[in-house]
């Protein structure tokens, strides 16, 4: 079964509805992908991967901001899925739980990018390597990818929760069973991630 | 109820509705909530501008990218990473070795973090007693400068380094394994166990280490061979 990531129905309101992976046939579907992955069934495997693959792609780069490595850490994520299909309680949704391991690992690869980056030399001295933000190219870029400068200054976590909830589709509740935080933190994160986004959309538009 | 608590209760419904308006804008929110930020978006000019926004920001932030063929390569990589690991039983014993030598490293460690002050004193006692010893006059067999260990030494280039373990693909027929030895002048000594290792001696006794590694070579590009490897203790080692 091909899913439409670019399914962008609309209902009365003109708000859009939610992505086609979170309607029940397609969680049924994935917890029975799960269950034959648990069986051994690679075939089984290969579908719930590359139904999985889209969104956990865009899901690690929008928590590590990395484009590098992301298939890697895909794949680890994946590889656990593989190899704890069986452990899988079917209680939560498979989008929680998948989302989850990908969640911890995409930390765990931010954390490790930040060590090797504190660790290299070559990039201690930050005036060498940034030039003045004065320079008019620099506003254009920031202009033209003012979403990309938006994720910059919001904190991993808020990245998350904006990750979770504006391309995953997901409910506060089920963010917080992915972020093992209570629900109140998720709003919290997602209020100062609204007010950065805002101010620098609202720059952007000004600019522009 | 006086005009204070009618405003905090206001308030407080508004922070509440307000802090909803995203998972209302990805509609995720259930029918309750729904109707709740839907009633009050409808008479609060704040949050109806603030829906406006989100909204905007939430089609601007949702482009999405079609990775399809990156998908396809990527699996590919996975899928040897899952074939690698759990068909080959003699993976498990390099696991084991590895499991050992973490042991000896824990113990050593432990040994020097814990007891170093304790076993240093005692080292340093039996180094006094020995002193006197060590400047007696012995007589001391005489060097022969060569460093010998059973690698080198003649016994070492034995019957044992032409020893290997393979597993052959179990689609891999008698005939097929006949053949493949034939190939490397290889002949089965042992096997296969339980777990389908052969053990195979290749080439005779003179077979020199150059041809046995081309000959371990050969069998590890073989698409009928899982693994090919050195036994233990051999000349490679």
């Amino acid at each position: 079964m091909e899913i439409d990531f670019t399914d962008n129905m609309r209902d009365s309101s003109g708000l859009k509805s939610q992505p086609s992976y979170h309607s029940k046939e397609q969680q049924a579907l994935e917890r029975n992908l799960i269950a034959e992955t648990a069986g051994g069934d690679e075939k089984a495997f290969e579908q719930l991967y590359k139904i999985y693959f889209n969104r956990l792609y865009q899901f690690i780069f929008h928590v590590t901001r990395r484009l590098n490595g992301i298939e890697e850490v895909i794949n680890d994520v994946m590889y656990v899925v593989w190899e704890k299909a069986s452990s899988y309680d079917q209680v939560c949704r498979p989008s929680t739980w998948i989302l989850g391991i990908a969640y911890l690992k995409a930390l765990k690869s931010s954390r490790q990018s930040w060590t090797r980056e504190e660790q290299s030399d070559e990039f201690t001295d930050e005036q060498d390597y940034f030039p003045d933000s004065s320079a008019s190219w620099i506003t254009e870029i920031e202009i033209n990818n003012w979403l990309e400068v938006a994720f910059d200054k919001l904190s991993t976590e808020q990245r998350a929760v904006v990750e979770m909830t504006y391309y995953q589709g997901l409910h506060y509740q089920e963010i917080s069973e992915i972020m093992q935080c209570p629900e109140n933190t998720i709003k919290t994160r997602m209020f100062h991630a609204r007010k950065i986004l805002t101010k620098l959309y609202n720059d952007h538009n000004g600019r522009s | 109820m006086s005009l204070t608590d009618n405003k905090t209760i206001h308030k407080s419904e508004h922070q509440e509705v307000w802090e909803l308006l995203p998972w209302y804008i990805n509609h995720s929110l259930d029918t309750t909530e729904e109707h709740r930020v839907r009633i009050h978006a409808k008479n609060c000019i704040a949050c109806k501008i603030e829906l406006t926004q989100q909204q905007q920001i939430f089609e601007k932030v949702n482009q999405v990218n079609l990775l399809q063929q990156t998908a396809q390569i990527s699996f590919a990589q996975l899928k040897q990473r899952i074939e690698k690991q759990p068909k080959v039983s003699v993976i498990s014993e390099h696991d084991k070795q590895r499991e050992m030598i973490q042991r000896v490293k824990f113990f050593y460690s432990n040994f020097f973090s814990f007891n170093y002050l304790k076993y240093a004193a005692v080292v340093a006692g039996i180094t006094m007693l020995t002193v006197p010893f060590i400047f007696s006059p012995f007589e001391m067999p005489e060097s022969t400068n060569v460093y010998r260990t059973l690698a080198t030494s003649p016994e070492g280039i034995g019957r044992e380094n032409n020893l290997a373990r393979v597993v052959f693909s179990e689609h891999a027929t008698s005939q097929q394994i006949k053949d493949i030895l034939i190939g490397i002048s290889g002949h089965i000594i042992n096997g296969p166990s339980r777990n389908g290792v052969y053990e195979i001696a290749i080439g005779n006794h003179q077979a020199s280490m150059q041809e046995i590694n081309e000959s371990i070579i050969r069998l590890q590009n073989h698409n009928l061979v899982i693994f090919a490897g050195l036994t233990q203790g051999s000349a490679s080692d």
